[in-house]
């Protein structure tokens, strides 16, 4: 009897826990953007090895760049010319996408190639038009570090190679959590925000931005079309300007035809410190790149006054790094 | 050697029967159903993951959700259920294993796929969704404007129309009244008018018709976005085909609509046309996506794994199996062992005891020789010192008696001559002259030869001198027998071993052979009333003389003095105590002076036996032996003896009287 109580109780409680979860899953569902975590921890160690790591010039074949080279601290992690310029000189075909925020991202770069951060640095170590080298002249470079080799062995018992040289980038990477004031109005504070950038976030919403710059990272979980409604590439062809190898997007990564021209949704965080915009670079400000989206993405058109509060709400997502 | 390749080949076995139930016990408990529930356990996550993505993609369609972040969000976790698998197969080391992880792997990507297209489909289709009515809203208020410009242009151009027929009328009477030329002109006038309003009238209704067509044109695309709407909730066939039609007509009309709205139109129909194909395919991705058979990947790594998961467990219990058989056996091979070794050890312990005992016996016998050889030692002391004591008296003796011998020569000369001159003379004198003569000369010859030689012995009192000779060489013999009783007595080589004399006998024949050793020193006596002592006293006199002769030994080169004191430490024991004023025994060797073979003395000079023998005969008496010494001032021996010595004293002679030594 006593044992047939309690399977009840249980199955009661679990019943109002399940009930609870729901109405949580609701509560969340009514805000299409989620405020940034406030209680991830990581390895302070490693943090600082990845700090170091992430300045270090000799990944590249010639010592001249580093990652911060082109993922700069004061441009929200990106870099302000239209392509950055890697390892001899050497122009890349995208633009520089934000490190920061980026460990929330569900894939890595525009074409969405990359599936972890692990994975982009041995990417850009190989790639001829990041770092131009290999893990043997990288490790090979660095293991005359003693400190740097002390610290690895201190933090990973294999001590420094690929792996672990990847994972505490990768660490540091995903320390770079830039919380903003529009965070915080998320978070139940309704004057963290102007009241036009709050008109600027309805209008974000009504028009529909938030079809795809949705969730905690504002973007970065899904990839989309470009010149979903109109197609970009024509009239820029129409421009004069010819179709490149970086504009066919995750074609270049799936070869499906049915993903060309598709990248990965940016993350909007810090999006008014990272001009220019687009995987090309082609949008010189944010005005400019919210006509586009307005005309390529969402096939409409908006009064000037809209899309002035929609940018002073895009200004409210510039956030703060610790350092 | 023998016992040390036993010992290891005992611990040889005992390793390889160790070793042995060790790798049993491991193979019977390799098997944890731990780890084999958390991989099975990880396996439900990964079912429990893939229909919860499935939930939220469906949440997502119908906007429950509006973010993607729970259908991205499941990537990394995947992943990492993925790679710890990976990890955990590698343990199996089976292919097929491997190929199923994969195989999962493999078909999570393809799904992940299919949902990164349906996001992007899905966030199209919503913002065509939302955007389709203000589409149509912004192209029905410029429609509303258009018709009613339309509707008012012909109201403006019919108002005239009536007035103008009252005109003709009026002026149709004038003319019936009048005829007059001016009236026809007036009707001519007025005809013309009326025709210009019938014009007119035309164009209003034309203008008329185009807002009718404009309001028909309202509902073409009110149609359509139902249409749209309709095929997002209910996708049928009908309204696709319907809404591909409109599209079309729609297109294909466009020049006929007022310019304003023709890009709306346009626009429009892209996001209608967006909504039909979106939405068509978002059917058919919907359909995919159930249908990519993660679950049923999970399901056949799951059985693989039950599978693999039964046959360890039916090893593992064929292992329980052969742990308790073999766990029997060895148990039976302890026992049996322990029983042998028990029986060996008993025997073994036997065997020791008596080993022990012979190996006593020798040591004893070892001892005893030790013993017999200080003795003879003490033997070679005693004969030094009477080979002095023996010699000059024996020398005496030898001289006298060849003086005697000499003396007695002479003797038996007088006494061969005068035996010859008695028979002579008691010879018949002969007949004849010639032997009277010869007699008479014989005679004279004898009797001079007698009185010289008669002479000769008086001359130097030759009785005399040989009786005192004699006398003397008795004395001398006399004193060379007391000195063999003194060492008779100092060895008692003619007593039985053990018998009750007083100490002080001992101490006083010891002295005697000692003297020759003792002439610089002056010896101070001081003997009490002392018991008898049962004792081996040749072996004490060995002790006293060792300590007196240490003593001696001990002296500064111009001489010293030596106590000895004997007197009763108790009723039943007998104190002997020596005392020097030598140089002393250093603190630091007083320890080691007991030791065999410790010796202070040049090398060569003597054996080291000494003392550590000297403690060991004591001993043997059932006594005690001490020393005090201070370095300067002198030493002092103490012995304390028993008048009855310890029984095992007796048991020692009883087997010494065995011993071949002293009977050789």
């Amino acid at each position: 009897m006593l044992l047939f109580s309690n399977r009840l109780l249980c199955a009661s409680a679990l019943l109002l826990a399940g009930m609870l979860a729901a109405n949580l899953a609701v509560a969340q569902s009514e805000e299409p953007l989620h405020p940034l975590p406030t209680d991830l921890k990581f390895d302070q160690k490693k943090v600082a090895l990845g700090f170091k790591l992430f300045r270090d010039t000799r990944f590249a074949k010639d010592n001249s760049v580093s990652c911060v080279s082109c993922h700069s601290f004061q441009h929200g992690g990106a870099d302000p010319r239209v392509v950055p310029i890697g390892v001899a000189g050497t122009k890349h075909i995208f633009n520089s996408p934000s490190v920061f925020n980026s460990g929330f991202n569900f894939r890595q770069q525009w074409t969405a190639g990359a599936a972890s951060l692990e994975e982009v640095t041995d990417k850009v170590v190989n790639s001829p038009r990041v770092f131009g080298s290999s893990w043997n002249e990288v490790i090979g470079k660095l293991s005359q570090d003693n400190q740097l080799v002390t610290d690895f062995k201190a933090s990973y018992p294999t001590g420094m190679t690929a792996a672990t040289i990847s994972d505490a980038l990768a660490v540091y990477q995903r320390s770079l959590i830039t919380p903003s004031r529009f965070d915080k109005f998320l978070r139940g504070d309704a004057n963290a925000i102007t009241a036009d950038e709050k008109q600027g976030y309805f209008k974000f919403k009504a028009y529909g931005c938030v079809g795809c710059h949705q969730g905690m990272n504002v973007g970065g979980n899904m990839v989309q079309r470009f010149g979903a409604m109109h197609d970009y590439f024509a009239d820029r062809k129409k421009e004069g300007k010819e179709l490149t190898d970086a504009d066919k997007g995750r074609f270049n990564v799936t070869k499906d035809p049915d993903d060309m021209f598709m990248f990965k949704v940016p993350s909007l965080r810090n999006v008014a410190l990272t001009a220019p915009y687009f995987h090309n670079g082609s949008a010189a400000t944010l005005e400019e790149a919210v006509d586009v989206m307005f005309r390529y993405q969402l096939g409409r058109t908006a009064p000037a006054a809209d899309k002035a509060l929609i940018v002073k709400f895009l200004q409210s997502l510039s956030g703060e790094i610790k350092e | 050697m023998k016992t040390a390749s036993r010992f290891l080949l005992v611990i040889l076995i005992l390793a390889a029967l160790t070793g042995g139930w060790f790798y049993l016990y491991t193979h019977s408990r390799a098997v944890s159903s731990d780890s084999q529930n958390a991989t099975l356990d990880r396996l439900k996550d990964l079912k429990q993951l893939d229909s919860d993505w499935n939930t939220n993609v469906l949440k997502a369609q119908t906007e429950i959700i509006r973010t993607y972040d729970p259908l991205s969000q499941p990537l990394a976790i995947f992943a990492s259920i993925l790679s710890t698998l990976d990890a955990e197969m590698k343990v199996f080391n089976d292919a097929e294993l491997k190929r199923e992880v994969e195989d999962i792997r493999t078909t999570i990507n393809k799904k992940t796929l299919m949902i990164d297209r349906f996001k992007a489909q899905n966030s199209l289709l919503k913002n065509s969704l939302r955007y389709m009515p203000t589409a149509y809203q912004d192209i029905q208020t410029k429609l509303r404007v258009e018709r009613e410009a339309g509707m008012s242009e012909g109201s403006r151009l019919m108002k005239d129309v009536p007035g103008s027929f009252n005109e003709l009328e009026k002026s149709l009477s004038t003319m019936n009244k009048t005829d007059s030329a001016a009236n026809a002109s007036n009707v001519n006038k007025a005809i013309a008018k009326l025709r210009t309003k019938m014009n007119a009238a035309k164009q209003a209704d034309v203008a008329t018709r185009g807002a009718l067509t404009l309001v028909n044109l309202d509902s073409q695309f009110s149609t359509l976005v139902g249409d749209a709407l309709h095929y997002n909730t209910i996708p049928d066939t009908e309204t696709a085909d319907r809404l591909k039609i409109g599209i079309e007509k729609t297109r294909g009309g466009l020049t006929s609509y007022p310019t304003s709205i023709r890009e709306d139109v346009e626009n429009l129909m892209s996001h209608l046309e967006a909504i039909l194909n979106l939405r068509t395919k978002q059917i058919e991705l919907l359909k995919a996506i159930s249908q990519v058979p993660v679950i049923a990947k999970v399901d056949i790594l799951h059985n693989t794994l039950t599978e693999r998961f039964n046959e360890e467990l039916k090893q593992q219990y064929n292992y329980q199996q052969l742990l308790l058989a073999y766990s029997a056996f060895a148990l039976l091979l302890v026992f049996g062992t322990s029983g042998v070794i028990t029986y060996r050890s008993m025997t073994e312990r036997e065997r020791l005891v008596d080993l022990v005992d012979k190996q006593t016996k020798e040591l004893k016998e070892n001892e005893v020789q030790l013993v017999h050889a200080q003795k003879m030692n003490a033997l070679g002391e005693m004969v030094a010192g009477i080979t002095h004591e023996v010699n000059t008296p024996l020398a005496a003796v030898k001289s006298g008696l060849q003086s005697s011998n000499d003396l007695m020569e002479v003797v038996r000369e007088y006494i061969d001559e005068s035996g010859k001159l008695a028979s002579l003379l008691s010879t018949p004198n002969p007949a004849d002259e010639e032997g009277r003569a010869k007699r008479k000369t014989d005679l004279g010859k004898l009797l001079t030869r007698v009185n010289e030689l008669g002479e000769e012995l008086t001359s130097f009192d030759a009785l005399g001198t040989v009786n005192q000779l004699l006398k003397e060489s008795i004395q001398n013999v006399d004193y060379i027998h007391q000195v063999v009783v003194n060492m008779l007595n100092f060895s008692r080589l003619d007593r039985s071993k053990i018998s009750a004399v007083k100490i002080e006998e001992g101490i006083e024949s010891t002295l005697t052979i000692a003297k020759h050793f003792l002439k610089n020193l002056q010896l101070t006596k001081r003997f009490g009333d002392t018991q008898p002592v049962n004792c081996d006293i040749a072996q004490l006199n060995q002790v006293l003389l060792n300590l007196i002769k240490n003593s001696a030994q001990a002296m500064p080169g111009d001489g010293g003095e030596i106590i000895i004191e004997t007197s009763m430490a108790s009723s039943k024991e007998v104190r002997v105590v020596i005392t020097d004023n030598g140089t002393g025994v250093p603190a630091d060797i007083q320890s080691k002076i007991w030791e065999p073979f410790f010796t202070t003395k040049k090398a060569g000079s003597g054996t080291g036996l000494g003392l550590s023998t000297c403690a060991k005969i004591i001993k043997s008496h059932g006594g005690q032996i001490e020393m005090q010494s201070e370095v300067g001032k002198g030493t002092t021996f103490t012995i304390t003896l028993p008048i009855a010595p310890p029984s095992s004293l007796y048991e020692e002679h009883g087997q010494e009287a065995n011993s071949q030594f002293l009977e050789s």
